[in-house]
């Protein structure tokens, strides 16, 4: 299933500024470096996987001092993740 | 305009601004010095002069208010800006912020020039971990 979605906030710069529409894909299949849909506090958030183990996903924006993530709240578990973001294409950090 | 009706996804900072400086408490350390410099310029204070109470009167009370906004910046810095992996590169966090803030106090309950100066060192020390963690 597609999820799209219209980014909020400055805490994905540079790969993703305010207003912009992201696509993503529901997948179980993620990794450390993508780019994801979460529900982190009640709120879909759009971050990047920092790290994965044993089931907790730790989140982080790619602008890191503005950013409040799981460094504020703690991982998430792997079914908060929600989607996988695919477009933009180039989400180098 | 359709983007109004895409559902958000937060990319947010609960700090809307996201500016963490440390010139301000450094700006108010040197007032607090400044102002017991100024005070102990008066010499003796002579109660029956308006004048010269007043003008002692506004040093202390400069130095009080510039002692807090140097405590406020720093009790900001510390909670707001300094996260976890900083105290894992710098495990004095803590301490430094600690001993600064509690210097502010230090120099509100004295006219010491020691103690002005001491707060400018610490503020000073922290103004380093604040620049060094953004390497």
């Amino acid at each position: 299933m597609i999820v799209i979605r219209r980014v909020e906030g400055p805490s994905m710069l540079p790969a993703l500024r305010e207003g912009q529409i992201v696509v993503g894909f529901h997948t179980r299949n993620f990794k450390v470096g993508d780019v994801v849909i979460a529900y982190q506090k009640k709120r879909e958030v759009v971050k990047r996987i920092s790290s994965i183990d044993k089931g907790r996903v730790f989140l982080v924006g790619d602008n890191e001092d503005q950013s409040t993530d799981s460094r504020d709240h703690g991982s998430v578990s792997d079914k908060d993740i929600e989607a996988v973001v695919r477009w933009p294409l180039a989400l180098k950090k | 305009m359709f983007k109004k009706f895409i559902k958000p996804v937060y990319a947010h900072c609960d700090v809307p601004c996201g500016i963490y400086e440390t010139d301000t408490m450094t700006h108010a350390a040197a007032t607090v010095t400044r102002m017991v410099e100024k005070y102990n310029e008066l010499g003796a204070v002579d109660s029956s002069d308006a004048e010269s109470m007043n003008t002692a009167i506004r040093c202390v009370a400069t130095k009080e208010k510039h002692a807090q906004k140097c405590k406020d910046e720093i009790y900001l810095l510390w909670s707001d800006y300094f996260k976890p992996e900083h105290l894992e590169k710098f495990p004095n966090i803590h301490e430094t912020m600690w001993k600064a803030a509690k210097q502010c106090s230090k120099v509100k309950q004295t006219m010491s020039l020691d103690e002005a100066k001491k707060l400018e060192e610490l503020v000073h020390e922290v103004a380093h971990l604040f620049a060094d963690s953004k390497k």
